[in-house]
């Protein structure tokens, strides 16, 4: 089964302390995604921004349908 | 489902335990048990009037919103062996819209303190028997001491206790929070029923719609709970939610704390229940935090004295004597008799 890039990148960076450090004080949407996208690049994962604006749409879908 | 429900990354080695740094965001349930949503919430301080509203700070981080982990609550009971929570100094409990706010901003401002304002994964722990009604005793104990350990770690060094304030329902999970804390103080705020209700027929909290708690809880069989009008039910809430906090007060479970003895009562009478020490900064900061608005605290504080009183209705304060003035008498003379 091949491995949703999403789910590989956020392996490596969970519990990754200095690739937290680099991805979290990037608040701006669209600098946080061209670093992750490069990031998730050095490590052999082809992620894309519009996997990435994905993953935070559903992320932002989830939190406000948690009381439905 | 552990925390290897989100696999470490094998090019670091964990020096602790990896949920620390982390916090419940939210609970649900699965098959197997409680679902645990955490938060990254390194460095972050819970001084928001709610734990919600710092939990949306956080998400506004395209960080915190995508690196979400997911786990069972079993996670939360290894988290507690590595690194306990703090212990729970005491719990608020209190009718709603009658001050409690203010209590645990108030105490906030504290540096030793960690204050939690209705977080909203301790009521769907609390109120696991909704879901799985022969949930033994013991376990819903243990689900509960895992989850307060994980939602009471340290985040300054200096802080030692966690206060809890809960959502006003929680008073009928008193037994359950007493036998996982015996140690820690309980209070109940509570507040002129005319104006409460007033309050809660302008702007209705969750507990009022018809069927999100059993009507059980405040004396109403179903059928009367969707035939009763408006009033008649938002009043029928607060009459329950009083008189399981009269009951408690009388087994002493709890201590009655009126609005009307707010701001001072929290350094003379709840900051010592809670084991809390208070010198001159600390009531210095209390008098600070009670000038201002504590649901919204860039505003000042501009209710004034029986003005919500002057709104209410006539069928508002028939309700209010019906269904809340008996229980409001009783928690009146309680606090009378310990005058």
């Amino acid at each position: 089964m091949v491995d949703d890039p999403l789910d590989a990148i956020r392996r490596v960076v969970i519990d990754d302390r200095s690739l937290r450090e680099r991805l979290l004080p990037l608040r701006d949407r669209d600098l946080f995604t061209a670093e992750l996208v490069q990031l998730a690049r050095d490590r052999g994962i082809e992620l894309t921004s519009e996997q990435v604006m994905e993953g935070l749409l559903a992320a932002r879908r989830a939190r406000l349908e948690r009381w439905v | 489902m552990g925390v290897t429900g989100v696999a470490a990354n094998p090019g670091t080695v964990a020096a602790r335990h990896p949920l620390v740094g982390w916090t419940p965001m939210h609970a649900s349930f699965s098959a197997s048990g409680p679902v645990i949503r955490w938060c990254f919430t390194e460095g972050v301080q819970f001084t928001d009037p709610f734990f919600d509203q710092t939990i949306e700070m956080c998400l506004q981080d395209p960080f915190r919103l995508l690196f979400w982990r997911e786990t069972g609550i079993e996670a939360a009971a290894e988290l507690a062996a590595a690194s306990p929570g703090l212990e729970p100094a005491g719990f608020i409990f209190h009718m709603s819209r009658c001050g409690s706010t203010l209590l645990a901003q108030m105490l906030a401002g504290l540096r030793s303190t960690l204050v939690l304002s209705e977080p909203p994964p301790l009521d769907t722990i609390l109120r696991a028997r909704d879901v799985i009604p022969a949930l033994p005793d013991a376990v819903a104990v243990d689900w509960l001491r895992w989850l307060v350990a994980a939602l009471g770690q340290r985040r300054p060094p200096e802080q030692s206790r966690v206060v809890i304030k809960t959502d006003s329902w929680a008073i009928f999970q008193l037994p359950l929070i007493r036998r996982a804390f015996p140690n820690a103080a309980c209070v109940f705020l509570y507040r002129d029923p005319v104006e409460v209700l007033v309050s809660q027929i302008e702007r209705p909290g969750y507990q009022m719609v018809p069927g999100a708690l059993p009507p059980g809880w405040f004396g109403l069989t179903p059928e009367e709970a969707t035939t009763v009008s408006e009033i008649d039910y938002r009043a029928a809430v607060l009459g329950g939610v009083c008189e399981a906090a009269v009951r408690a007060a009388r087994e002493g479970e709890l201590t009655p704390i009126p609005y009307t003895s707010l701001p001072g009562a929290v350094a003379d009478h709840v900051a010592p229940l809670f084991g809390l020490e208070i010198g001159p900064d600390e009531r210095a900061a209390f008098g600070r935090a009670a000038e201002r608005d504590a649901k919204n605290p860039v505003f000042e504080f501009s209710e004034k004295p029986g003005e919500r009183r002057g709104r209410a209705s006539v069928a508002v304060r028939a309700a209010a004597e019906a269904r809340i003035g008996p229980s409001f008498e009783s928690l009146e003379q309680l606090v009378g008799a310990r005058a």
